[in-house]
């Protein structure tokens, strides 16, 4: 019966061919390794979530700029393709195919390095960093909002507020603020111990924002991520040590897809964004910075400004 | 302080993105008495703010951090219970509008999706590409899912962890590159609309499957199932596991009052396992291990059956409870077919006789093949093609579906001056191409018809695999293709039969004339 399903006798079609256009190389050399296996965990607006080989990969539009375990490809629609939740995804030949569905190739797609590497501060990185967090002012509320505020620091002597939340009047308070007053003091202790360079409690105060907050990549997630990726690209040497103990926890204390990102941050890899939006900061014409800042804030429902305030918070150690 | 009734659903492993999951949040805390609400994936962070908010009550033990927790307060429990199912509903809602059209959701995508809609499905048909088949073949079995693989190109690796998992689970793979079976009357792949009964056919081979059944049916009698394989299921490596369970279920069904096996050869060690299983069966056992010594099947108590025919008249016979009558494997022409074998014998008084088998069922041609070597002994030129093979497939349909490979093949042929006689297979059925005959007969007419104005004779003959059930019909494609001048025979077997017995006959008339015969070199390819 060789060769049977290239007709149309069962039914079966072509399936639609999509080509990839970015991929970073750490990916492409798992995806083009030996046949993984795995299925649709999540079908989104411009992006699939698919386990494979026991890892999360996303398969994302181009649109939403490269990413460390993402596929990328031109004009994605995974749900007008009829990729769905709980089909088969497998790599082979240098192409995933999800759910008999859908063949991706990646043999055109672009190695990216995403690997963040160290951009030395410009001369001036304060009044840069002051920029960054002008522009945070004028950026929309949501998520770790509070932590961009350019007031006084929320933890002006190193004694960060505890987590006064649950005490708080319980019937007028929404679960989404207490999760995120909860992260605000945990960023708070975060940013005292970084202060102090007590990489020990860093680490511990991270800890407690892993999987804290709404959404699919939790706000505490978001921050910590943008936190390691600011700290890598400021030549901090101590990033790479915190972001591989959050990525430890982060397997059983966070989603998937969070945990994902961490697992990148511990190899150094970060998104394309955060590239730019580093890049701007440090390195690029100040003028430029605000424009970045704005960019960078305008992702998902609030893991762009949580990502931010992770930046913000290593940023922070460098003013008086 | 009025005690607040509290309420929560878990979605698990649920990857809804962030902005879904907050306007659907968002909507919960409007809802009529609510004071509390939380929509957040399980994390144990997340856990802990449910608890500070006094929503973690309602929340069951064994929640993890991909799944996603609705958790609601209310002044009442009516209240918190329908915030709950608003969650739901508009969960529900933008999973369904996912779907992206009215048509597409009707038509399940996943595993998943198929079982959502035909919860008691204990059977998946797997046809993807061949790379991508054994992780669904793997999905089903690890929801409890029997599986008709018809993919091919799966690794024999692949095959044996997908067969070791089934066999763990007592769940039956057939296949992979399993084109034939059917399962409780319902036809899979490339299957004949056969009579039910009591008949249980294992198979490593789909037109052999396909022609046992057919067989049985034109002799009144019926089939319980007819379970395929795959071809390589009898190899050593995967140890014929399927076959062997296969035959463990046919023992056990109650259906199942005679039991046959086909198969080509298989290894010496394999089908002892497989014979083993069937030592002393209460229920007849025949079988049909194609060119194999007769020895071993019957020292386990089996019927041997030489070939497809005889497999079916023995398991027909033995279904009924009637005596053996005689074989019935092709070494018995038939009165009709000899005078008929004489006739066509005559018309090759000029021309070779070599046999050019032109066949569209792998097994098909495997029996021909077999047959034909032994009525005509080596030193010829008889050649039989698979045409189903992986040689004549490649970018083109197989030939049960396109007769068109085949319409060229009879035309070389009866341009070859040293063909006298060319056998075809007919395969009908569910999946097989609706008309054969549409495009056979006239190839035919023509090729007698060439043949003739080169001054030779050409005898085209054919068998039709099939019944009057079948869409395609058994007497209406046998009446095509006779009316175009093909002999036909009542099965493959004595088809190839009568091939040989022209050729032999043409041979031996031109052997008295002394006329060199020109299909007498070579040797049955």
């Amino acid at each position: 019966m060789a060769a049977m399903f290239a007709t149309d006798v069962t039914g079966t079609v072509s399936p639609p061919v999509a080509s990839a256009s970015v991929l970073s190389r750490s990916l492409h050399a798992r995806l083009g390794g030996t046949p993984l296996r795995g299925e649709v965990l999540g079908v989104h607006r411009r992006a699939a979530s698919v386990r494979l080989g026991g890892q999360l990969v996303a398969v994302a539009d181009a649109s939403l700029g490269a990413m460390p375990h993402a596929v990328s490809v031109p004009a994605f629609d995974p749900q007008a393709l009829g990729v769905r939740e709980g089909q088969a995804v497998a790599t082979s030949d240098g192409s995933i195919l999800i759910g008999g569905r859908v063949v991706v190739r990646l043999g055109d797609a672009v190695a990216w390095t995403a690997t963040l590497s160290p951009r030395p501060p410009a001369a001036g990185l304060r009044p840069r960093v002051r920029l960054v967090l002008e522009a945070a002012q004028g950026l929309g509320g949501g998520g770790l909002r509070p932590l961009l505020s350019d007031g006084p620091r929320p933890w002006p002597h190193g004694s960060p507020p505890a987590d006064t939340a649950p005490e708080r009047g319980a019937a007028s308070v929404r679960t989404t603020d207490l999760a995120l007053g909860m992260a605000v003091a945990a960023a708070g202790r975060l940013g005292a111990a970084l202060a102090a360079s007590d990489v020990d409690g860093a680490t511990r105060a991270g800890m407690s924002l892993i999987g804290l907050g709404p959404g699919l990549t939790p706000s505490g997630d978001d921050l910590l991520v943008g936190l390691t990726a600011a700290l890598t690209a400021m030549g901090d040497p101590g990033a790479r040590r915190l972001a591989g103990a959050w990525a430890t926890e982060a397997v059983t204390r966070t989603t998937e897809v969070a945990a994902a990102f961490h697992r990148c941050a511990a190899t150094g890899e970060y998104s394309e964004r955060l590239h730019l939006l580093l890049d701007a900061i440090l390195v690029g014409p100040p003028e430029e910075i605000a424009g970045a800042v704005a960019v960078a804030a305008d992702w998902g429902a609030t893991s762009g400004i949580d990502t931010l305030a992770g930046v913000v918070l290593a940023l922070r150690r460098s003013l008086p | 302080m009025t005690t607040l009734a509290v309420r929560a659903a878990v979605y698990h492993n649920s990857y809804r993105d962030s902005v879904e999951l907050m306007g659907i949040a968002a909507e919960l805390e409007r809802q009529p008495g609510v004071v509390r609400a939380g929509l957040v994936m399980g994390t144990p962070a997340n856990r802990t703010v449910l608890a500070a908010a006094g929503l973690a009550e309602a929340v069951p033990d064994g929640v993890g951090p991909n799944d996603l927790i609705v958790a609601v307060a209310a002044e009442a429990a009516e209240a918190a219970e329908a915030a709950v199912g608003r969650a739901g509903t508009l969960l529900t809602s933008t999973r369904a509008g996912d779907t992206g059209g009215t048509a597409e959701a009707e038509q399940p995508h996943t595993i998943s999706e198929a079982i959502a809609a035909l919860a008691d499905a204990n059977l998946v048909v797997v046809s993807t590409p061949g790379t991508y088949a054994t992780a669904e073949a793997l999905r089903a079995l690890k929801r409890g899912l029997n599986v008709f693989l018809f993919s091919d190109n799966v690794s024999v690796e692949d095959e044996i962890e997908l067969k070791t998992l089934a066999t763990r689970r007592q769940l039956l793979v057939m296949g992979p590159d399993c084109g034939t079976a059917i399962v409780g009357g319902v036809p899979l792949g490339f299957a004949n609309a056969v009579r039910r009964g009591s008949i249980g056919l294992v198979g490593a081979s789909g037109t052999g499957l396909q022609e046992v059944s057919s067989l049985i049916h034109r002799l009144g009698g019926g089939v319980s199932h007819a379970l395929g394989t795959g071809g390589r299921d009898l190899d050593q490596r995967v140890g014929g596991a399927t076959m062997r369970s296969a035959v463990r279920l046919l023992l056990a069904d109650e259906a199942t009052r005679v039991l046959v096996i086909i198969s080509k050869p298989p290894s010496p060690t394999v089908a002892a396992a497989v014979l083993d299983l069937v030592r002393g069966s209460a229920k007849p056992v025949v079988v049909n291990f194609l060119g194999a010594d007769p020895g071993p099947v019957r020292d386990v108590g089996a019927h041997p059956a030489a070939t497809f025919e005889e497999a079916a008249a023995i398991a027909t016979a033995l279904a009924r409870g009637e005596a053996l009558a005689g074989p019935a494997d092709g070494s018995v022409l038939g009165s009709d077919l000899e005078a008929a074998a004489a006739v066509a014998a005559r018309g090759l008084s000029t021309g070779g006789t070599a046999v050019r088998g032109l066949f569209s069922g792998g097994s098909l041609a495997s029996e021909a093949r077999l047959l034909l070597r032994r009525a005509l002994g080596p030193g010829r030129h008889d050649v039989v093609l698979d045409l189903g093979d992986d040689e004549y497939t490649v970018g083109r349909p197989h030939p049960m579906i396109d007769p068109r490979l085949r319409v060229d093949k009879i035309a070389s042929a009866a341009a070859d001056p040293d063909v006298g006689v060319v056998l075809l297979d007919v395969v009908l059925g569910y999946a097989s191409s609706l008309d054969p005959a549409a495009a056979l007969a006239p190839a035919i007419r023509e090729a007698r018809e060439v043949a003739r104005h080169a001054g030779r004779g050409l005898a085209v003959v054919a068998s039709v695999c099939g019944t009057d059930d079948d869409p395609q019909g058994f007497a209406r494609t046998s009446q095509a293709l006779a009316d175009a001048g093909a002999l036909l025979a009542p099965s493959n077997a004595r088809a190839a039969l009568l091939a040989a017995r022209i050729a032999a006959l043409a041979d031996r008339t031109r052997a008295a004339s002394g006329s060199s015969a020109a299909g007498a070199e070579g040797g049955t390819r």
